[in-house]
């Protein structure tokens, strides 16, 4: 791609742009915080972020943890800088603040480094402000920084990395930094950022850099192959799923929006027109690609600053063009826009009213206050972090759980619990890991755990003698067990 | 052929077809699909509130249904002119009918060609699935279809403003009408690239159109389905419909019932002419089939890879086989001339017109007669409109998916499922469930699927008579399943409940 050498006088257009970028950023990304402060008493959307908040607390009550303390089965504590950022933040305004917040700070410091990464590859203000935009509707990058989670940090680190490398003076080195945070996550994104570089490197003529850089990532990735276990898992999706995952608009969590693909494609071809595009990019096109199919969709967020240049320069191309049928021109482009900005806010209403709800965190609220410290819960996978979280009581198992050397018999022996509608083995298992309260949320009961309303375990709790129903509401059934 | 006799002509076949319609549909007092009830419950909803029913309370026992209703406010326009029974049956009619005047003049731009465009249109008007599909029912597509093809009509002269204006407004009129306009519009790029790939120089104002119309189109349904999309994904092209009755809607294309269903006529010239203009044809002559030729290859290609309603896909593929066969006449009466035989051109197109009434106007007669006998029957109708004084309001009725529409027509009663499945998470149990109850000779299992639902009444049709094979539920008895009713149809009263499941 062509690139434009950082003006150093700052034009009134530029400024303008700027302050407008800066504006719309930080206004679209208060939204969720706001809403969720104000309709969902401030806890934050998704199952990781409770892991989080609830590691990071450990940590400064510098209670460094070996096992997870919220979860029965004992799984090794692998650090996470996450834990500690949020553990950090914690400590200032308070841990659920931290985690309502902490991803939209992360998003606007993300936001104005690729503003200025992709400043950098566009020819004018106008170009660098709708590029911007582009990023901030994007649904990949709206996903990412409305939930806590791992995903939130790389895309940070990986921009800070690529903001510090494109740098001409001794900062650059603080990409180092940057780039080695990616060691203590799935090491596919230490491995993806070195195309990453390539690209930048040949756009940016900083091959020197990018050669120790990429050595610097190729050791890291060795040394933490040895130290920790990484499965390198290839799956192949069908392609119904996989254009399903592609695109928000089908319901893919990290799809891009079909409007914002549509101009990039535009894009792509104009630029291949006008022989912008190097072979470095289709490479970490094809890589990424690769990744996002075969792997994981969050991988699209590599995509990220190509698809905003893309979706920029494919626009542009469209408002230059003189057409024959005038009106329809404007109202194209207007249809356009209207796409990328209904995907954008679809997401954000989405992930706003995503779960937990009220209801759910009422529910947990209510057993933290009625019930004795040590007391054990038992609730699905996808619901214990939370539940640990909120209720400050330690669940049976949770995702993470596979690392114990018990998690096969575990597993068996809940199944055979949920399954089971013999009340003698119900309680039988139940006593076997002393298990206090039994927790049902409503999606449980919708192909979760069960598919209906008397299936297993809920046959037993309904008729049991040893249960009684200690909490109810909408979305959440407490069951106390007595042995 | 002069101007005037043409027209004449035309005027007359109007007519006659019109009226052949008019005699099938008022044969039956009734629509013959349960699909037109559903139509027609929104039509008189916007009567009586302005707007349709977009929160449905007897659907699926109650459900949100967010749909396009363009076609049932314009109904629920021209239906306020007069009797609603006479006039339900008489303007799809019409709109059906003049079909062949648009393909009359569709076919006279491409061909240049008066007597062919009439022998087209003839054709077109007795295309068996076309005519059957919307002889007696209350349907989108009888409006669809020949908006369809007078957007094509613009779209061949949209250089000059005022169809470029024209085009445009049929773009939004069939966007808002029927999804199946994304047939259209894909092909439309299918005939671009086709276009890129035999080097023929595209118009500019076609291209600025094509792109125009898909993102218009793209973006209106993005918006209008965004809650079904998100809810089924790349699902929501099969409708939701459960696996058990996939097949009922989607099924494979074969000659043979392609030749049932099309026609020989249509289907022969229709297949001959593509492959002559892909294969044989110069460059100026490919260009004005060239659109045509583009809808046909996605329709095809959606009808193939069953991505697109058999019944749908086929009454497009037929129309524009119709479109292609009078083409392919053209060139083979081109052809005839130029040969010795050229004295029998006559004599041929008799051979021609007697093969057409062989295959298209005899099926099109027989198959209508057939359609119109599987109607709903009289009894069957007096008995659902005595429902609401049997039943409370707040009754489930459990039925056949096909009967839903009736009992929430005529009944007025809440249905455990009909056959509009998008946004119903658990359609798959709710079939496999009714099934079960017409099946089971126990009555704990069809207690407890009907206290699933809260339903109270069985109702056995004819037709679940005919699908099940049977005459009486087995399990019925005076005390949990009593029958409440017996005649042309049957209704059991649930008065149990079974504990646990």
């Amino acid at each position: 791609m062509g690139q434009y050498t950082l003006i150093s006088k700052v034009t009134k257009e530029q400024k303008l742009s700027w302050r407008l970028f800066l504006l719309f950023s930080v206004l679209v990304l208060s939204i969720l915080p706001l809403y969720r402060y104000q309709n969902y008493g401030g806890w934050p959307i998704g199952e990781l972020v409770y892991d989080h908040t609830r590691l990071g607390k450990a940590f400064f009550a510098l209670e460094i943890p070996h096992t997870d303390p919220g979860v029965v089965a004992s799984v090794s504590y692998l650090f996470d800088p996450f834990d500690l950022l949020i553990g950090a933040f914690g400590a200032l305004f308070g841990l659920r603040f931290a985690a309502l917040l902490l991803p939209s700070l992360l998003g606007i410091i993300t936001l104005i480094l690729l503003y200025k990464i992709v400043s950098q590859f566009l020819p004018s203000p106008q170009y660098h402000l709708l590029a911007g935009l582009f990023v901030l509707t994007n649904p990949v990058f709206l996903a990412v920084f409305s939930e806590a989670t791992n995903l939130t940090v790389i895309a940070t680190a990986l921009t800070s990395g690529a903001y510090f490398f494109l740098r001409k003076d001794h900062l650059w080195k603080l990409s180092f930094l940057f780039f080695g945070l990616l060691f203590f996550y799935p090491l596919f994104h230490a491995l993806l950022a070195i195309p990453l570089l390539l690209m930048l490197s040949t756009a940016r003529e900083k091959k020197k850099h990018a050669f120790i850089l990429s050595l610097f990532l190729i050791a890291g990735i060795i040394i933490s192959l040895f130290m920790k276990n990484n499965f390198f898992y290839i799956s192949t999706p069908s392609l119904l799923s996989f254009i399903q995952q592609l695109f928000s608009d089908l319901g893919g969590k990290f799809g891009f929006s079909v409007f914002g693909m549509f101009l990039s494609l535009l894009g792509v071809f104009y630029l291949i027109e006008q022989k912008k595009i190097t072979y470095s990019v289709i490479f970490s096109i094809i890589i990424t690609l690769f990744f996002v199919t075969f792997i994981s969709p969050v991988y699209s967020i590599y995509f990220l600053p190509l698809m905003s240049i893309a979706a920029t320069y494919g626009f542009f191309n469209l408002l230059n063009r003189e057409w024959k049928l005038q009106p329809l021109q404007n109202m194209t482009l207007f249809l356009l826009i209207l796409g990328v900005v209904f995907s954008g806010t679809s997401v954000i209403s989405r992930n706003a009213t995503a779960s937990p709800s009220s209801e759910e965190i009422s529910a947990l609220l209510w057993l933290q206050d009625n019930s004795y410290e040590n007391a054990i819960i038992l609730t699905s996978e996808k619901y214990a972090a939370l539940t640990a979280t909120v209720t400050e009581r330690r669940v049976l198992l949770d995702r993470r759980s596979s690392m114990d050397p018990r998690y096969s018999d575990l597993t068996t022996d809940v199944e055979n619990l949920y399954r089971t509608r013999k009340i003698d083995v119900a309680t039988a298992l139940l006593e076997k890991y002393q298990i206090d309260y039994i927790i049902v949320f409503s999606e449980m009961k919708q192909g979760l755990t069960w598919n209906s309303e008397n299936e297993g375990l809920l046959f037993v709790l309904e008729n049991g003698e040893n249960f009684k129903k200690v909490f109810e509401n909408n979305k959440v059934i407490i069951w106390s067990v007595y042995y | 052929m002069r101007k005037e006799q043409t027209y004449i002509l035309l005027a007359c076949l109007f007519a006659i077809v019109l009226a052949l319609r008019l005699y099938f549909a008022f044969a039956s007092p009734y629509f013959s699909d349960a699909e037109s009830y559903f139509h027609l419950r929104h039509i008189e909803s916007i009567k009586e509130n302005i707007f349709p029913l977009f929160y449905d309370p007897l659907s699926f026992s109650g459900r949100l249904f967010i749909f396009s209703p363009l076609f049932h406010y314009i109904f629920a326009l021209l239906t306020s002119f007069g009797s609603p029974w006479y006039l339900t049956k008489i303007i799809p009619n019409v709109f059906a009918a003049s079909l062949l005047l648009i393909i009359y003049f569709l076919v006279e731009y491409i061909t240049k060609n008066r007597p062919i465009a009439l022998f087209s249109a003839c054709v077109s008007a007795f295309t068996p699935i076309y005519f059957v599909e919307t002889v007696n029912a209350l349907s989108p597509l009888a409006l669809t279809i020949p908006v369809t093809f007078l957007f094509l009509l613009c779209f061949y002269r949209i250089q000059q403003r005022a169809y470029a204006t024209l085009a445009v407004f049929l773009l939004c009129f069939l966007i808002l009408l029927s999804p199946t306009s994304l047939l259209l519009l894909f092909g439309l790029a299918a005939y671009l690239f086709l276009q890129r790939i035999y080097d023929i120089p595209s118009k500019k104002e076609e291209k600025e159109f094509i792109f125009f119309s898909l993102i218009l189109a793209f973006w209106f349904y993005l918006l209008l389905y965004k809650r079904a999309l998100l809810d089924h994904g790349i699902n929501i092209l099969w409708q939701n419909i459960p696996t058990q009755l996939i097949d009922k809607y989607y099924y494979n294309i074969t000659i043979i019932s392609s030749i049932y269903h099309i026609g020989i006529i249509p289907l022969l010239f229709g297949l001959i002419v593509i492959y002559y203009i892909l294969f044989k044809q110069q460059e100026e002559q490919r260009k004005n089939i060239f659109p045509i030729v583009g809808i046909t290859f996605v329709t095809t290609f959606c009808l193939w890879f069953k991505l697109v309603e058999w019944t749908i896909g086929i009454l497009y593929l037929s129309i524009l086989l119709v479109i292609l066969s009078g083409y392919g006449y053209m060139l083979f009466h081109n052809y005839i001339l130029k040969t010795k035989i050229r004295g029998w051109s006559n004599i041929i197109f008799g051979i021609v017109f007697c093969l057409f009434i062989l295959s298209s106007i005899l099926p099109t007669l027989y198959y209508s007669k057939e359609r119109i006998a599987l109607t709903i029957t009289t009894k069957e109708v007096l008995f659902l409109t005595f429902l609401p004084e049997m039943t409370q309001e707040s009754d489930i009725i459990l039925a056949l998916v096909d009967d839903g529409h009736y009992i929430e027509y005529f009944g007025n009663r809440k249905v455990v499922a009909d056959s509009n499945f998008i946004q119903i998470h658990d359609t798959k149990q709710r079939l496999r469930d009714i099934e079960t109850v017409f099946m089971t000779k126990s009555k704990t299992i069809a207690t407890r699927i009907l206290n699933r639902y809260n339903a109270t009444y069985i109702y056995v049709s004819p037709s679940a008579k005919r699908l099940y094979d049977i005459e009486f539920l087995p399990y019925e008895d005076n005390d949990c399943i009593a029958l409440v009713y017996t005649g042309e149809v049957r209704l059991y009263k649930s008065t149990c409940s079974v504990k646990g499941d």
